[in-house]
């Protein structure tokens, strides 16, 4: 039998993998960084800002 | 930049992910948006890793704090257990999840850095910034509660 860890890991691994990732990100981020500058920092939107 | 995003936005997303962020994009694009205005203050690719990461973990908390606030007014929130992404696990790992979920917040990103990332004390001390006590007794009570939650489960 695993141990708790050993599963956790397992558990963990397989979980990660079924996250989406969006091709576009990067020119989204780049985006939001500049109207994060042109806003002084601070974020036009998104969580815990 | 774009090569530190290259490599680990989609990391980056996973975290948020399995922090049980309900939009993990958005949590990653936001922690590299700031950290694309902060580039210059930070001396090398290792501490740019560290402050992205330890913004994702801010964020989250963030965003559960605004979502418990939200919910005492619109109960049914997000169920790891009954999630679309869940159901797609074998059983005994969505309990496990599941458990993991029901944790308090310091307590899950303790375990997920520890044994999804595999961070060392040290690294996961930078980046929930707290000393190396507080995150071995965070992981250590984190194990405690997730067995105590399965017993007799699995």
């Amino acid at each position: 039998m695993n141990t708790l860890e050993d599963r956790l890991r397992e558990a963990l691994a397989e979980r990660a993998t079924l996250s989406p990732v969006d091709p576009d990100a990067w020119d989204k981020t780049v985006a939001r960084s500049h109207r994060r500058r042109r806003l002084g920092g601070r974020a036009l939107r998104g969580p815990g800002s | 930049m774009s090569a530190l995003f290259q490599a680990r936005y989609p990391e980056l997303v996973r975290l948020a992910d399995l922090l049980g962020a309900d939009d993990p994009e958005d949590i990653a694009q936001e922690a590299f948006a700031r950290l694309i205005q902060k580039q210059r203050a930070l001396r090398d690719q290792d501490a740019a890793l560290a402050y992205v990461r330890s913004t994702v973990c801010n964020l989250v908390r963030n965003r559960h704090r605004h979502l418990r606030v939200v919910r005492l007014r619109t109960p049914a929130g997000h169920d790891e257990a009954s999630s679309e992404h869940a159901v797609m696990l074998r059983e005994d790992r969505r309990e496990l999840l599941a458990a993991l979920a029901a944790l308090p917040p310091r307590r899950r990103e303790a375990i997920v850095l520890r044994y999804w990332l595999d961070l060392s004390e040290r690294e996961m001390a930078a980046t929930m910034r707290v000393s190396a006590g507080t995150v071995k007794s965070l992981v250590s009570r984190g194990l405690d509660a997730l067995g105590k939650a399965l017993e007799g489960k699995v």
